[in-house]
C-alpha cells in the first residue's frame, strides 16, 4: 500500500499524543488534505482504528488505547477468514463448542492465525472453532463489505421453492441461527425484506449504488435509488461522531468537527438528529436547519397544549 | 433570483391530483375564483372516465398522453402553455432536467406554480439556488417537501415518466364557448374506447363500465385500486353535477340533462357505500358483491343516457372558433 508510510506515521503521533489532523499529515509529506482525509478514514474503516477527533486538541486521539496496526503481512484470503470470524466470534453463543473438539486441525489454524496477530505464543486459549467454508466467506465478506458501506449487491440466489433467482438487494443485518448464516435485506424485485440463507448464495457482487436503510414500517416503499441522488448534511459535532447511532448513514468527516451525512428520506434523518446527540449546528442545507426548528415549535406548542 | 418561494399555495388531494394541483396554482395566483368542480368541469377533465382491465389505482391519470391531454385543459381555460413530458431512460433525461429547472425558476418568479408528476400530480412552488432544492407540495403533508434539482422526475417516482406543466399566459375567452367545448370533449370521452392507444389495457368512457364490470365480475382486480377509483370517481361525477349546475343558465341546458347526471352521482354514492374501511385500509365488500355489480351496472346506463341527453341538447356538428381539432394536428406523444 502507497499510503502505509504515512498511516504508520498517523499512528505514531496519535501513539504520542501529539493529536494529529489532516492539515498536519498533509503538511508532513506534500499532500492535498483531501487525500490526508482519505488516509485517516482508511485508516478507521478499513483498518478498524478506534479515531476520536478531540475538538479540543484539534487532533485524533485512540478511544481504546490497546488498538494496534494490523500486521501488514496479512493476505487478501486471511482478511477474508478474520472478517467472518470476527463476525461468528459475534454470534459465538449460537456456536457449538462440541464441534470444535472434532476440528483440531481448524484449531490450530486460527490459533496460528491470532498468534502471528497477537505475537504471542500461547496456545492456552480456549476458544470456540467453526466450519470454515470458503464460498460462505467469501459471501460474507461481501455482504459485511456493502453493509458497512451501505451498498447494494447484486445476488444469485438458488432459492428452495423457485430455483435460481437473480436480484438486487440492500443488506440490513447478518445473524447466524440453528447452525447456519443469514442475512436479512430489502429486495429490489421483490419490494420486500428478505431472509437469505448464505450457503445458498450461488453469487455476489457489490454495486456501486448506495443505499439508504429506511425505517421498519417503510421499507415497502419502493425506490428507485440508483438514480436518486441523495442530500448532505453537513453537522458541526462536539466529539467525534458515534458511528454507532449513525450505522446506516454514509457518513463523511470533513474536518474541525464537522461531518457530511447523506440522506435520502427527510424525516426519517430529521427523526434520526433528534434522537442522537453530540451534533452541535446544522450548516447545510438551510431548510433542513428550518425543518428542525418546525418539527422542535410543534413539539413544544403540543407540550404546552397537553 | 436565487431563492424564491410562493405563498398561498393551498394543495389538497382530492379526486383529481391535476386538477387539485391546477387549482392551487392558479388560485394562489389570483387567475382563477371559481371552485374546483368549476375548473374540473371547465378543462374537461371531469368526463375523462378510464379504468384499467385490472383496476389498477394509475387508471385515475392514464387518461391519455399528458402533453396533449394536459396542453388541451390548460388551453381549453385560454391557457397557453408548454407541457413537457417524456421517459427517463432516455438518453436525453439530464438534458429535460436542466431545461426543467430553468423553466420551473422563470414560471415561480412569474408568479405561477409548476404542476409535475411526482406521483401523482403535485405542485413546485419555490426554489433555492444555494442549496439546489425545489420545494413543492405533494397535497397530502401540510409540510413543504424538499427534491434536489438533480432529483427532478427520478425521487419518489416508481413510473418510468417524468412531466411538468408551464402556464404561459392567459388570453380571454368567452366562458360560454369554455363551456360548450367541455360538453363537446364530454361526449367525445364517451365515445373514443381507448385513450392510449396502442395499449388497451385501460379503457375510456362506454368501454371502461366494460372493464369495470369484467373486473369485478373475474374478481380480478387490485383491491386498493378498485377501492381508489370508485371512491374518486364519485367525487368527480359530483364535480360534474356542480358543474352543470352552475352553467345550466348560461348554455340553457335541460332537465334532463341535470336529472340524468344526478341519478348518476346517486348511484356512485350507493356504490361507495360497498367500500369497507378496516382498520385504516379500504376493500371492497365481498359478500355485497352482486349489489354492487348490479349498481355499476346501472351507472352505465345512467351514463349513457345523460351523455344522450347531453349530444341531443349542446349539437356537437358545429365547430366552435378555435375549437382544437385533434383531426388536424394528431396526437403528440410524449418525447
Amino acid at each position: 500500500m502507497s499510503n502505509m508510510h504515512r498511516i504508520l506515521w498517523f499512528d505514531q503521533q496519535v501513539r504520542s499524543m501529539n493529536y494529529p489532523n489532516s492539515r498536519k499529515l498533509a503538511q508532513q509529506f506534500e499532500i492535498s488534505t483531501r487525500q490526508a482525509n482519505r488516509d485517516i478514514e482508511y485508516l478507521m474503516n478499513s483498518l478498524g482504528a478506534p479515531l476520536y477527533y478531540s475538538a479540543k486538541s484539534r487532533g485524533y486521539e485512540y478511544e481504546d488505547t490497546a488498538y494496534i496496526l494490523p500486521s501488514l503481512y496479512i493476505t487478501e484470503e486471511e482478511k477474508k477468514v478474520i472478517s467472518f470470524l470476527a463476525y461468528r466470534y459475534e454470534q459465538h453463543q449460537y456456536g457449538d463448542f462440541d464441534d470444535g473438539v472434532k476440528n483440531e486441525k481448524l484449531q490450530k489454524q486460527v490459533s496460528r492465525l491470532f498468534r502471528r496477530l497477537s505475537n504471542t505464543d500461547s496456545t492456552e486459549h480456549s476458544i470456540p472453532s467453526f466450519a470454515i467454508e470458503s464460498a460462505i466467506v467469501d459471501t460474507a465478506y461481501t455482504l459485511r463489505l456493502s453493509l458497512a458501506q451501505s451498498r447494494k449487491v447484486a445476488i444469485v440466489y438458488n432459492h428452495a421453492e423457485h430455483g435460481e433467482i437473480r436480484g438486487t438487494i440492500h443488506p440490513y443485518q447478518m445473524y447466524f441461527k440453528y447452525y447456519a448464516d443469514y442475512i436479512s435485506a430489502y429486495c429490489e424485485e421483490t419490494r420486500q425484506t428478505e431472509i437469505y440463507r448464505l450457503d445458498r448464495m450461488v453469487g455476489t457482487r457489490m454495486l456501486q449504488e448506495r443505499f439508504e436503510k429506511m425505517h421498519h414500517d417503510a421499507l415497502n416503499e419502493h425506490i428507485d435509488a440508483s438514480q436518486v441522488r441523495p442530500f448532505v448534511a453537513v453537522l458541526e459535532c462536539s466529539g467525534q461522531l458515534n458511528g454507532e447511532e449513525w450505522g446506516s448513514y454514509n457518513v463523511k468527516p470533513l474536518g474541525n468537527g464537522q461531518y457530511a451525512i447523506e440522506f435520502i428520506h427527510i424525516d426519517p434523518f430529521i427523526d434520526q438528529l433528534l434522537s442522537v446527540r453530540g451534533w452541535t449546528a446544522i450548516h447545510k442545507p438551510k431548510w433542513l436547519k428550518e425543518k428542525v426548528k418546525r418539527r422542535l415549535m410543534q413539539l413544544l406548542t403540543d407540550l404546552e397544549t397537553q | 433570483m436565487s431563492w424564491n418561494k410562493l405563498e398561498g399555495i393551498d394543495f389538497k388531494r382530492e379526486y383529481r391530483s391535476y386538477i387539485d394541483a391546477l387549482h392551487a396554482i392558479l388560485t394562489a395566483a389570483g387567475r382563477f375564483a371559481g371552485t374546483k368542480s368549476m375548473l374540473s368541469g371547465m378543462t374537461g377533465m371531469a368526463f375523462k372516465f378510464i379504468i384499467h382491465e385490472y383496476l389498477s389505482e394509475s387508471s385515475m391519470t392514464a387518461y391519455g398522453y399528458w402533453g396533449k391531454e394536459h396542453g388541451e385543459a390548460a388551453e381549453r381555460l385560454g391557457w397557453a402553455n408548454v407541457s413537457p413530458a417524456g421517459y427517463i431512460r432516455h438518453p436525453t433525461f439530464p438534458l429535460a432536467q436542466k431545461q426543467a429547472e430553468r423553466s420551473i425558476k422563470l414560471s415561480i418568479d412569474r408568479g405561477l406554480g409548476v404542476v409535475f408528476w411526482l406521483p401523482e400530480f403535485a405542485v413546485i412552488h419555490g426554489y433555492d439556488d444555494e442549496d439546489e432544492v425545489y420545494f413543492y407540495r405533494d397535497g397530502w403533508s401540510q409540510d413543504e417537501q424538499v427534491m434536489l434539482y438533480d432529483n427532478f422526475g427520478v425521487a419518489g417516482n416508481g413510473t418510468p415518466f417524468w412531466f411538468y406543466q408551464l402556464l404561459l399566459d392567459k388570453w380571454d375567452r368567452p366562458e360560454a364557448d369554455i363551456y360548450r367545448e367541455s360538453l363537446r370533449a364530454a361526449v367525445s370521452e364517451w365515445e373514443t374506447p381507448h385513450k392510449t392507444a396502442p395499449d388497451q389495457a385501460f379503457a375510456s368512457g362506454r368501454l371502461a363500465y366494460d372493464y369495470l364490470i369484467q373486473a369485478l365480475e373475474s374478481r380480478r382486480y387490485s383491491a386498493s385500486g378498485g377501492t381508489y377509483i370508485l371512491k374518486s370517481y364519485a367525487g368527480i361525477k359530483r364535480d360534474i353535477v356542480a358543474y352543470l349546475e352552475a352553467i345550466q343558465a348560461e348554455l340553457g341546458l335541460t332537465e334532463a340533462v341535470l336529472q340524468a347526471y344526478r341519478e348518476v352521482d346517486a348511484v356512485y354514492r350507493h356504490i361507495c357505500r360497498f367500500i369497507r374501511a378496516d382498520e385504516g385500509t379500504a376493500a371492497l365488500d365481498q359478500a355485497s358483491f352482486p349489489a354492487l355489480l348490479k349498481s355499476v351496472r346501472e351507472a352505465k346506463e345512467l351514463e349513457e343516457k345523460a351523455v344522450h341527453e347531453l349530444k341531443a341538447c349542446i349539437g356537437c356538428e358545429d365547430r366552435l372558433p378555435g375549437e382544437l381539432d385533434i383531426a388536424l394536428w394528431g396526437i403528440a406523444s410524449p418525447r
